[in-house]
């Protein structure tokens, strides 16, 4: 599998169909061989805990030899951003008002949009930052939709910002010109705006760079996970994220037997063929239906080792 | 004599352009207040994907912001939270 030698690793695919089994797998494979490696979960409902037996949370947390996790917790990502917020007015807001700010400010936590600019903040952090403690990091991202939206938040923030900046930039420009004798004004709103834009702009960059960068699909060999991960791929690829691996799971093995199970097969046969022809261009692994769920590492060895064809 | 015709003429000179820097204060003005709703959108119901992270430019605004949301027609503070008035 090539994508495994990506030092950043997406996985995406519709839900149910095993995307944190193949995340936590392809990250188990990646520390056994020797790679630092951070497991982070983006999906609100976090499934990796339950994987690894032990609670993870919020906090990067030690799972086993070279591999860390983490889920990530929008509550605790605001209220870090928050309080950020609130420690910068203490210098600058009248103290009358301070009461007033606050409580502004808590219930801006609770708007829409906020739990989402606050995973994505925490993503970009550890793109940027947490990058130079491990040497892999692998994402389980949540359903298809968010993933999405989660891949496609830099660019459209940056488009954003861009156009604030720009417009900030020509007023200050005419301020100085015209009425500060060309002495450049200080503007600190201009500043912070700034550096928002190249947190972004870093982050898209990395996530765009293809020796960097890999995002796999995961899916099921049935027809919606097939038409979903289709338009995923189309969609991301407009987005210049171009999806190179699919993880074919749950594929029903040949020492199957009985009856149903062979006609079950039958059906099976067509939407591997059709898998085929959809996925021409990405590297398809195929992973076999187990009798059992993955709850264990031991189980989840076994599954990783259908990652080194192909 | 020569100092006294200078001194008239800078005199004259900032007469004449006096009302020019109002008109040009005023416009400036107005630009700042655009920049201000494309910010804080959202409180008149346009979504704007980077509202969250605006919340950081508070400190920077809080104290002007009486007086731009009077100019933008807002009587009464959008901001439940900030009560200046």
């Amino acid at each position: 599998m090539e994508v495994l030698a990506k030092n950043i690793i997406f996985v995406g695919g519709k839900g149910g169909v095993g995307k944190s089994t193949s995340a936590a797998a392809i990250a188990w494979k990646s520390a056994k061989s020797g790679n630092k490696t951070l497991l982070v979960s983006t999906d609100p409902a976090h499934n990796l805990g339950d994987i690894f037996k032990q609670s993870i949370g919020g906090k990067t947390t030690w799972v086993a030899n070279n591999l860390s996790a983490l889920e990530i917790d929008p509550d605790i990502e605001t209220e870090k951003y928050i309080r950020g917020v609130k420690e910068n007015i203490k210098g600058t807001v009248q103290s009358s008002m301070m009461e007033e700010v606050h409580r502004q400010l808590d219930t801006a936590k609770a708007s829409p949009g906020a739990d989402e600019a606050a995973l994505f903040d925490k993503l970009i952090s550890i793109i940027l930052e947490e990058r130079a403690h491990f040497d892999k990091l692998i994402f389980d991202t949540a359903p298809t939709g968010h993933t999405i939206r989660l891949l496609s938040l830099p660019e459209l923030m940056g488009v954003w910002i861009d156009g604030l900046l720009q417009k900030r930039r020509k007023t200050n420009e005419n301020y100085s010109q015209l009425l500060n004798d060309g002495d450049p004004v200080e503007d600190p709103i201009y500043d912070v705006l700034r550096e928002r834009q190249e947190r972004f702009s870093k982050a898209r960059e990395v996530m765009l760079d293809g020796r960097e960068t890999g995002f796999i699909f995961v899916l099921n060999p049935e027809r919606l996970p097939i038409l979903e991960t289709q338009k995923a791929i189309k969609l991301l690829d407009k987005y210049h994220l171009h999806v190179k691996t699919v993880i074919v799971n749950k594929v029903l093995p040949d020492d199957a037997d009985g009856q149903f199970l062979l006609q079950r097969r039958e059906h099976e046969k067509q939407y591997v063929s059709m898998i085929e022809e959809t996925f021409q261009k990405q590297e398809r692994i195929y992973v076999p239906l187990f009798s059992h769920d993955v709850t264990n590492i031991e189980q989840l060895a076994d599954f990783s080792t259908y990652y080194e064809k192909g | 004599m020569l100092e006294h015709v200078k001194k008239l003429i800078q005199f004259y000179d900032e007469v004449l352009s006096m009302p020019h820097r109002q008109e040009i204060a005023r416009e400036l003005r107005d630009e700042d207040d655009l920049f201000l709703l494309l910010l804080y959108s959202e409180m008149i119901g346009i979504p704007n994907p980077i509202y969250y992270y605006t919340l950081e430019l508070y400190p920077y605004m809080i104290e002007n912001f009486h007086d731009w949301h009077l100019r933008m027609g807002m009587d009464k503070s959008p901001l439940t939270g900030i009560r200046c008035c």
